[in-house]
């Protein structure tokens, strides 16, 4: 696929996510709220939140991903326009590379924004919000790269929602391993550059594989 | 603490699991040659049926 | 040229293999020398383990749930190890078989799974004085045991069974490819956050405490074998339903012999 086509068809999906609001709004209202849960339901004591703050931050990130995340064939796959990817000239392991890349920008990147406010309801020291915003802008990809293989296997399903989160979780464990142990090194003035590198590596390991297993997940939904 | 409540326990535990995983499929077996045999009545009987008429 | 006949007698066994009326046969004939062995091995191994072994120096008698618990969590590693594999061949080269008996060794696997948490939960309670412990394997263990049911649950939830079939298989070898990750993952994260710095295992094994461990994990095997050969034998039928070759199987045909000397018949 040459460049024109590829940011062609990364302007077309951007555009359509954009103004579908509620498919970015929603999980940002979503993590909002689900932050919130935290202090009411556990205790508001400040330290005690500063503690959970990089696990609660990330376990609110992954089910906002999971959420946000079936919307990133849906469209395409409601009017058609899927099967036609499948059977054109152009590589779907692209196509589905470019949808990824075009659905984070619009889901994951907003996320990353709006962290650092969640970093302060969560009462993380200020100096670890940015180790938070790196954190989640190198691996919210990645759970959007393996999400859209799971989504592109649930694709016909009726429920396939909640079936979504029990086969992407267990993948999102070591990333949500890594983040918080990244974020939690930076609240105690630890190195935390080597998580981030191990964040990069998996990030780097996703763009090169998970394309192509979505694209032959899909070859099957659609069989 | 004695001990050998948990051992039983542990093993009692395997034993059910495996006893069960291992039944499991005969019990499927059975249902299926059940239904094997009621679609052969119900084809053989359409058969019938259809000679009688012819 | 010794090895080329012998090389076409294997080839020759995997084609037939293939073929569902053959398989259901073949694997009907070996299923009671399996159990047999299984049945053989796993008595030994738990006399042994139960009886004969001496007591642990450091755990006393607790320790014999080690012939329960580490032999199923070996095996319930290796089962998805297999699953992968022939999800592999499933996928590649759309061997039925193959789709057949990877989704038929996923609940035996989440079996095992089962069964090595329970034990290590049960073997944790004296020896930590808690019933659960996020320790680096039971974790591992339990992330497992989510990879088995998410692999069934796709499977059961798309009508049509080859295509759920490809489906599971690839969500099996996308697991079997995160596997490795997951696991160095928590047995890492498990350090960072450790209280306690006991394994399960403890200290070094006794030759005499071994030898259960070894021969229940080939008992274990031979079980795996013998439920795989069965559930796909069952899957075989439910999903042939309609073809000739069940019908002329043993038990179908048998009960026609029986229907046509019926008086009335």
């Amino acid at each position: 696929m040459n460049g024109s086509a590829a940011m062609a068809l990364l302007r077309r999906d951007l555009l359509l996510a954009v103004r579908r609001r509620t498919e970015w709004i929603l999980p940002l209202i979503f993590l909002a709220v689900v932050i919130s849960l935290f202090p009411l339901g556990i205790s508001p004591a400040p330290s005690l939140l500063g503690r959970i703050a990089p696990g609660a931050i990330w376990i609110a990130a992954l089910l906002a991903t999971v959420i946000a995340l079936d919307g990133v064939f849906r469209s395409d796959f409601e009017d058609g326009s899927l099967e036609q990817f499948l059977i054109g000239d152009e590589s779907l392991t692209v196509i589905v590379m470019l949808k990824v890349l075009a659905h984070w920008l619009v889901t994951g990147l907003p996320m990353v924004l709006l962290s650092p406010l969640l970093g302060l309801w969560m009462n993380l020291p200020i100096d670890a919000i940015p180790v938070l915003m790196a954190t989640l802008a190198i691996a919210t990809p990645i759970l959007s790269l393996v999400g859209a293989i799971g989504v592109a296997l649930t694709l016909s399903l009726k429920g396939g929602g909640q079936l979504l989160s029990l086969l992407v979780f267990p993948l999102y464990v070591p990333v949500l391993i890594v983040a918080t142990a990244a974020i939690m090194a930076s609240v105690d003035d630890l190195p935390y550059s080597p998580f981030l590198g191990l964040l990069t590596a998996g990030l780097i390991l996703s763009l090169t594989l998970a394309p192509l297993g979505a694209a032959a997940a899909l070859r099957i939904s659609l069989s | 603490m004695n001990h050998t409540p948990f051992i039983w326990a542990a093993y009692g535990i395997g034993a059910l699991v495996l006893t069960w995983c291992a039944l499991a499929p005969l019990l499927r077996k059975k249902a299926a040659i059940k239904a094997i045999l009621e679609m052969r009545r119900a084809t053989n009987e359409r058969r019938a049926n259809h000679d009688a008429d012819a | 040229m010794n090895d080329v006949p012998r090389k076409n007698a294997l080839l020759l066994f995997l084609h037939r293999l293939g073929s569902p009326p053959w398989f259901y046969r073949f694997a009907g004939k070996l299923l009671p020398w399996l159990w047999a062995a299984f049945a053989m091995l796993a008595s030994i191994a738990i006399y042994q383990g139960l009886f004969e072994a001496p007591p642990d120096y450091l755990q006393g008698e607790i320790f014999r749930i080690m012939y329960i618990h580490v032999p199923t969590a070996w095996l319930s590693m290796m089962i998805y190890g297999l699953m992968a594999a022939m999800a592999f061949v499933a996928l590649v080269w759309r061997v039925r078989m193959a789709e057949v008996m990877a989704m038929c060794s996923a609940p035996v696997g989440a079996a095992f799974t089962l069964v090595a948490l329970a034990s290590g939960a049960i073997w944790g309670r004296p020896t930590w004085g808690t019933y659960w412990v996020w320790d680096a394997r039971l974790t591992s263990e339990l992330v497992l045991l989510f990879l088995y049911l998410g692999v069934m649950g796709l499977y059961s939830s798309i009508e049509e069974p080859r295509k759920a079939a490809r489906a599971a298989s690839l969500l099996t070898l996308v697991g079997v490819v995160n596997l490795p990750i997951i696991h160095y993952s928590v047995k890492w994260w498990n350090t960072l956050h450790q209280d306690s710095s006991i394994g399960v295992t403890g200290s070094s094994i006794h030759p005499e405490m071994l030898w259960p461990l070894l021969i229940m994990a080939a008992a274990t095997k031979f079980f795996y074998a013998a439920n795989l050969l069965q559930r796909s034998r069952v899957k075989l039928l439910e999903q042939d339903i309609r073809k000739k070759w069940v019908l002329q199987i043993p038990e179908i045909s048998n009960a026609t012999a029986i229907e046509a000397q019926e008086p009335g018949n």
